[in-house]
């Protein structure tokens, strides 16, 4: 195993900490703290596939901003007590069975099929990306800007409508 | 021994992780918490891909994926504000009713 190969598989096993403690943390700040730890170390991870601009903006949007977002309603809605909000019942166990087998089907489909062997592919620096997003891929670049307007104007709907209650 | 199965097991782990927390936990603002993990998958996977096949589409594919989850979530938590207000719990069994009373 090169380096690479063992850094790699520490991030990898970073972020699957983290996902295991927001799937089990009982207090949402933990939570909240497991979701940072999984989103910095996929951040690493796509640093190291040649993604270093969606690295970088991985940091600054999902861990600066949303986790933060989270920490802020977390703390407005003023969620201290530990939850005990797992769902043991009969419905979530069948549902468990039936998505766990849906994912390692498809686990074996992807062993199945020959997959290309590993290689790196361009270096996605923020100068390709931005030309490529402004000649090429235009009209998603503009769909985005105007869903991201769409949402700023529910927001604030939304909040208003609880200011009145 | 193939990288790309591994990396892209790797993602679809994080998926079902996520996944598990959507099935399972009840609270929703934990439930939202899975479906960041989700898309942040997805783009995991979309990134790995591309290396794969050589072109930067890819990433630009997990950009317009984060201007989206960016909005997704915002307005997630400002609906979950607004439901916990109204029933004074986040608790996802709880909103059974489509008109406030």
């Amino acid at each position: 195993m090169t380096l690479t190969a063992v850094i790699f598989t520490l991030f990898a096993l970073l972020g699957l900490w983290g996902a295991l403690v927001v799937l089990f943390a009982k207090r949402p700040v933990y939570n909240a703290l497991g979701l940072l730890l999984n989103f910095v170390s996929l951040a690493a991870i796509y640093i190291m596939l040649n993604a270093p601009f969606l690295g970088v903006i991985q940091i600054i949007v999902y861990s600066g901003a949303i986790v933060v977002f989270f920490l802020f309603v977390i703390m407005i809605l003023n969620l201290r007590d530990p939850l005990s909000d797992m769902d043991l019942s009969f419905k979530g166990l069948v549902a468990f069975v039936l998505m766990i087998s849906l994912l390692s089907l498809l686990g074996v489909y992807l062993y199945v099929i020959k997959l290309p062997a590993w290689k790196l592919g361009p270096e996605g620096s923020p100068g390709k990306l931005g030309e490529l997003l402004l000649r090429d891929y235009l009209i998603p670049f503009e769909l985005a800007s105007i869903l991201l307007l769409v949402a700023i104007v529910i927001a604030v709907v939304l909040g208003k409508k609880g200011e009145e209650q | 021994m193939n990288y790309t199965y591994w990396i892209l097991m790797l993602a679809l782990l994080y998926f079902s992780i996520g996944a598990l927390v959507v099935l399972f936990r009840r609270n929703t603002l934990i439930m939202l918490m899975g479906l960041e993990l989700m898309l942040n998958s997805a783009n995991f996977a979309l990134i790995t891909v591309g290396n794969v096949v050589g072109s930067l589409e890819g990433q630009v594919f997990a950009l317009v994926i984060l201007a989206i989850a960016a909005a997704e979530v915002a307005l997630g938590l400002a609906i979950v504000i607004n439901l916990y207000r109204l029933k004074g719990s986040a608790n996802i069994d709880e909103f059974n009713s489509l008109k406030s009373d």
